[in-house]
């Protein structure tokens, strides 16, 4: 093993993007390594962009990442040694991976039908094929039937059709579905293609047929759904789309970094507090066709931010006073529990797993899931959820008394604006505010049963929405549990209620509150009194 | 950079952003605003989570607004407008306030005035002339407020919805030859929401390529094909039936008929404009509108030819919420940078 305790940003990436990330790091001043699986360095990075080959390490993977930004440990597989490196921040840059969708639309690769990046970028002009095709012969762009494209690549296919159409006067058809023109200037490159001769036939209740004869030729029938008129296309060219999907390496850096990923596999999850290049571990970045399809602008903005992110107090962030979350050793039997539950990464396994304060958000989520209740989190503000419990009954006179935890960033506020608008909420309402949904042990639930309230509400984030991601998804599955333990035992479970809210719906906020409060007191309290009894 | 200031002209969520980014840095920033209010269109707007968060972005406008207003660096000026900027090396200004106007210097300045809806006045529909007929700026402003859609005419809630799709968006007659990118996915949405609070409610859906992509939204486009009708046409004029009901009609090419149908309630989806601020402000600071009449800051030669003037947000072109975030921060830095490296020496 090689020691290395240099502070640099790391660089994960076999492509031309990743190259493009480097320069703009090097650029402001940092230091950087990349980290390729490629056999070869990414394009000539070297030669091209003043990149210093050693930095430079190609067949490398990486294996673990320790600590937190400004001070992780990676291991690295390298071309069958094992190196560490001292890095403060990461950066994601792995390119897309691009599929013809040849299949999909009943076709096999041949001399004639080609996948899309034979015709993007600067290349297209110097290909023999084209050159060789007859003039106002025929190319046909099969794109986004059956499927919904993007804007990425209407505008590869856009581009390439206005060049052809231009420069080689030959006669361009786009068959799509959906025009993606969500993007900036593709109505307008829309318009040139179109002025440019290029014919568009849309489909909505129909399809082309699509037939291929056994030496590969393509020809299409189609009826254009404007004019209701049947066309038949022998192209000299076909061209299909391609499926642009996430770098299949992605799935193993998600394990080793524990970054969420979104359903189609790139490293972001949607999720809004994570916009621009952040992911849901401080320090690691993922830029541009790592995160999501984007076009060049883009993922040159995406790269721009990565440069001053990994530089100075983006790394780690503002430093805010947060309170964050301690274990205390006594109590700590090794379970992990902690260790899986966070979504921030926060918790460092040693000889007894141990809270990277630089790293934790002060969630909660660690500090309800403990079964040992080793884990201290203070609130904002020197705030004391048990003590705010215990004295709700007596700080509200009306009843029946409600007691509802309400996550800080979406329920508070909208409880704030509900106000705001002129809602009324009940008098007997107690809110504890928690950082976040996830705080809520069922302790506390239980606990604000015990101080009298009759009805008790968690208010949190909508799923997908959630600041520590899965926050509310612990909050429910506690609810749901006490819920059934309620039924078995007649206590009336509707007394135990979990809503979703934005901080910007001040209008349910008050008719769930209302609603909740008819509800209790069609409940009666003969439940309450036999609880009573049995206590 | 502890004495540096920074003019950010426009108080919604990418003026937000971009001051709070800035203010970070501990840059001082100047914020005008010229509405009562700071948060722009996206404060406006209505939550559409149905049964999960619709990744609209909506709820980040409150969070910015917040993480603002209680900073000590910002200094907020709202129904505010910029009367004068020269630039000698810094950028002199003076704001007009409501009863006097205020002067001061900058090191750089920030251009976050956003966009305009379109003003569907000019479009055969009867906007503003029939109650029922609706912008989708006003159906977000309604389902922020109620929750449900409520016909302005009497306050009841409407059984059959059309939705129009690209008004005053890609059409050529306007020149207006952009796409408004967020007008589907957020329109489709709303709808979903509706159709979730009162199940019974029928909606229409009249469009020309339904934008979006991505997983989610396949399941969103997915799921409007089975509970809307979606019809790839836009429709003529909109006619009064009855007491307070909407006529529409087009053509359908399948059975080269007109058809025409009623409803109670007729939302237009309204394209993004630059906003009425961008072209007075753009000539101050000696931006160039593109055809479009968006703006751009430099678009080649990187920070040191910015001349300090930057762009963020929709100022320059559509963009959803979370893309003005990503875009506003890129800004803010970008014009941290240039304070940093290029405002000692050029000027």
């Amino acid at each position: 093993m090689v020691a290395d305790l240099e502070m640099k940003t790391l660089i994960i990436g076999s492509g031309p993007y990743a190259v493009n990330v480097a320069k703009d790091l090097l650029e402001d001043g940092n230091e950087i390594i990349i980290a390729s699986k490629g056999e070869v360095a990414p394009i000539n990075a070297s030669e091209t962009d003043g990149i210093d080959p050693a930095s430079i390490l190609t067949d490398t993977k990486i294996l673990s990442c320790r600590g937190c930004a400004g001070d992780f440990t990676i291991l690295m597989g390298s071309g069958g040694k094992t190196v560490s490196k001292k890095i403060s921040g990461v950066v994601i840059a792995e390119e897309y991976e691009r599929k013809p969708n040849f299949s999909a639309y009943g076709l096999k690769p041949a001399p004639d039908v080609l996948p899309l990046s034979f015709l993007t970028g600067s290349v297209i002009i110097v290909k023999d094929t084209i050159k060789k095709l007859p003039q106002g012969g025929k190319i046909v762009f099969l794109t986004g039937l059956g499927y919904e494209s993007n804007p990425v690549t209407a505008e590869e296919i856009m581009l390439a059709s206005l060049k052809l159409q231009t420069d080689f006067n030959l006669q361009t058809y786009i068959l799509t579905g959906n025009l993606k023109v969500a993007g900036n200037g593709l109505e307008k490159l829309y318009r040139e293609t179109k002025t440019a001769g290029t014919v568009y036939f849309k489909f909505t209740n129909t399809s082309p047929l699509i037939l291929q004869d056994n030496e590969g030729k393509v020809s299409i029938e189609l009826i254009d759904e404007i004019t209701r008129l049947n066309f038949r296309i022998t192209p000299a060219l076909t061209v299909v789309d391609e499926t642009i999907s996430p770098s299949g390496y992605l799935k193993e850096l998600a394990l080793v970094f524990g970054l969420h990923t979104g359903a189609d596999g790139f490293l972001q999850s949607g999720n809004l507090h994570r916009t621009g290049i952040y992911t849901n571990r401080k320090g690691v970045f993922v830029a541009g066709p790592s995160r999501s399809v984007l076009n060049a602008a883009d993922n040159i903005t995406d790269s721009a931010n990565a440069a001053i992110l990994t530089s100075g107090t983006g790394i780690t962030g503002i430093k805010e006073s947060k309170p964050t979350a301690e274990i205390r050793s006594g109590s700590c039997i090794r379970c992990l529990t902690c260790y899986r539950c966070c979504p921030y990464r926060a918790i460092d396994l040693d000889i007894r797993p141990s809270v990277m304060s630089d790293a934790c958000e002060g969630c909660g989520i660690c500090f309800a899931e403990c079964p040992r209740g080793a884990i201290s989190l203070n609130l904002p503000d020197n705030r004391n959820a048990a003590d705010e419990i215990r004295q709700s009954a007596g700080s509200i006179k009306s009843s029946p008394l409600i007691i509802a935890f309400c996550c800080s960033r979406s329920a508070v506020r909208a409880k704030e604006l509900a106000i705001c608008m002129g809602y009324s909420l009940p008098e007997n309402l107690k809110v504890v505010e928690v950082p976040c949904s996830g705080y809520v042990s069922m302790e506390y639930i239980l606990s604000a049963f015990q101080n009298n309230a009759e009805g008790v509400l968690v208010l949190t984030c909508h799923a997908g929405n959630c600041h520590s991601e899965d926050g509310n998804i612990f909050a429910r599955n506690r609810v749901e549990q006490l819920k059934e333990a309620f039924s078995r035992m007649n206590f009336k479970k509707e007394r135990l209620e979990i809503n979703t809210l934005a901080s910007n719906m001040g209008y349910e906020v008050a008719q769930i509150v209302c609603n909740f409060e008819n509800n209790l007191k069609a409940l009666g309290s003969g439940d309450l009194k036999k609880q009573k009894e049995q206590k | 950079m502890e004495s540096s200031n920074v003019l950010v002209i426009g108080g919604g969520i990418a003026g937000l952003t971009a001051a709070h980014e800035l203010a970070k840095l501990g840059v001082k920033v100047e914020l005008v605003e010229k509405e009562p209010f700071l948060g722009g269109h996206a404060i406006q707007f209505t939550c559409k989570a149905v049964e999960s968060c619709a990744k609209c972005g909506a709820c980040m406008a409150e969070e910015k607004l917040n993480q603002v207003v209680h900073n000590e660096n910002i200094r907020i000026h709202t129904e505010a407008n910029v009367k004068k900027i020269s630039k000698n090396g810094l950028f002199n200004y003076t704001i007009q306030l409501r009863s006097t106007s205020y002067s001061s210097s900058a090191d750089a300045v920030i251009v976050a005035t956003g966009f305009d809806t379109f003003d569907p006045v000019k479009k055969p529909y009867g906007y503003g002339s029939f109650k029922n007929v609706i912008t989708s700026l006003d159906l977000e402003k309604m389902l922020r407020r109620n929750g449900i859609a409520l016909k302005p005419s009497d306050g009841m809630p409407p059984d059959k919805i059309a939705f129009i799709q690209c008004v005053g968006s890609r059409d050529s007659k306007l020149n207006h030859l952009w796409c408004s990118k967020i007008c589907c996915a957020s329109a489709l949405r709303m709808a979903h929401l509706i159709k979730k609070r009162k199940p019974e409610t029928s909606v229409t859906f009249f469009y020309i390529d339904i934008q979006g992509s991505g997983k989610d939204f396949e399941a969103l486009y997915q799921k409007a094909k089975e509970d809307f009708l979606m019809i790839r046409a836009i429709p003529g004029d909109i006619y009064k039936s009855g007491e307070d009901r909407l006529k529409t009609t087009y053509f359908d090419s399948l059975s080269k008929a007109n058809i025409e149908n009623i409803y109670d309630m007729v939302v237009l989806s309204v394209a993004m404009i630059p906003g009425s601020g961008t072209k007075e402000i753009a000539e101050m600071t000696g931006i160039i509108p593109g055809d479009t009449g968006f703006v751009r800051s430099f678009e080649k030669g990187g920070i040191s030819n910015s001349g300090g003037v930057f762009v963020a947000g929709s100022a320059g072109g559509p963009l959803s919420i979370s893309e003005s975030i990503t875009h506003a921060v890129k800004t803010a830095w970008d014009a941290s940078k240039y304070i940093k490296r290029f405002r000692n020496y050029g000027g």
